[in-house]
């Protein structure tokens, strides 16, 4: 299946979760938000949240600049 | 959601007591005045609010020259740094001629030139845990322009305490973020980030760089919310992330839900 990961489609692997894509990504999970087709999934979801097809994830880091 | 929208302001709204505005004050705010819901009560409202903005840079110049030129009563300036020349490229508050001047006393005289009506309060120093509860006590609306992680988070744990409401606004090269934090039910930073990055993993603009015109947009948005919060016209960005890529000039909007395990908000 394929995602949308910050505006980039990639392949995913079938039944992958959040926290799955963050570990192929190498994402520290306690400094990113994820947002699951535009809505912030809690962080307590990550490893049970499954991803479909078509998905689109976006995952934050904060910005600092002002 | 429709308690959120209530005017900041509405406790202090008085019909009358307050007279009508001079002469100069009318034919200012005229097109204002004559705006559909909006006209002399908002305008009220605005003069009567009180707005702090944390930092004078990118995102506070564009902020406070429009919440100066609607005629917000009160504009607080917090701000340690003086102008440089690399400050001009986006901080329109400035001119060249203010390059070395400390930037919270520059901003003053640019804003009250603009506006002789505001008063502008000036905070020259930096915010810190010692001084944060001081400085924020008797405004109503904060804005979040500061250019670091840990005063972003000391800012949204001492806004959560007071009730504040802070209208986040954040950039990195060619992109910004703008939402607003700290209103009843709705979200606080640290529901989306419950704790700082390390700062190898959030860049600055010092090193990366930023979109001159970046910091503006998102700026104009951040003042867009306060006057909405200080008027109650409007839906605020309340549980609303929005994102503007500035290269695309696309605009996303992410939902954010408070956290009731939220470290900050959560026990409030």
């Amino acid at each position: 299946m394929n995602l949308t990961v910050n505006g980039t489609s990639c392949p995913c692997a079938d039944d992958h979760t959040i926290t799955d894509v963050l570990r192929e990504r190498k994402v520290d999970t306690r400094f990113v938000a994820v947002a699951l087709n535009c809505e912030f999934i809690p962080r307590g979801n990550y490893a049970t949240q499954r991803l479909a097809d078509g998905d689109e994830l976006e995952i934050l880091t904060p910005l600092q600049g002002g | 959601m429709e308690e959120h929208v209530k005017s900041i302001c509405d406790k202090d709204v008085v019909a009358g007591s307050d007279g009508p505005f001079s002469n100069d004050e009318n034919w200012r705010y005229r097109r204002h005045l004559t705006l559909p819901e909006f006209g002399p009560e908002a305008q009220q409202k605005l003069k009567r609010g009180r707005v702090l903005l944390i930092g004078a840079g990118g995102l506070g110049a564009p902020v406070s020259i429009y919440l100066a030129a609607a005629g917000v009563g009160t504009i607080g300036l917090v701000d340690f740094d003086t102008v440089d020349l690399s400050n001009l490229q986006r901080q329109i508050l400035y001119t060249t001629q203010d390059i070395g001047r400390p930037k919270v006393q520059a901003a003053r005289d640019h804003l009250q030139a603009l506006n002789p009506h505001v008063e502008v309060q000036v905070h020259e120093t930096r915010l810190g845990r010692k001084n944060v509860a001081s400085i924020l006590e008797g405004y109503d609306v904060v804005v979040d322009g500061t250019d670091n992680i840990p005063t972003r988070y000391l800012l949204n744990d001492a806004c959560v305490q007071l009730g504040l409401p802070q209208v986040h606004g954040s950039v990195f090269r060619f992109e910004g973020r703008v939402t607003v934090f700290g209103m009843p039910q709705g979200p606080c930073y640290r529901c989306l980030f419950p704790d700082p990055p390390p700062a190898e993993l959030t860049p600055d603009c010092t090193e990366e760089g930023v979109l001159g015109v970046l910091p503006g947009l998102i700026g104009l948005m951040q003042a867009n919310e306060t006057i909405k919060l200080l008027t109650g016209i409007g839906r605020p960005l309340v549980g609303r992330l929005l994102m503007c890529d500035a290269l695309s000039l696309t605009f996303r909007e992410l939902q954010v839900a408070r956290d009731p395990k939220c470290p900050v908000c959560g026990k409030a």
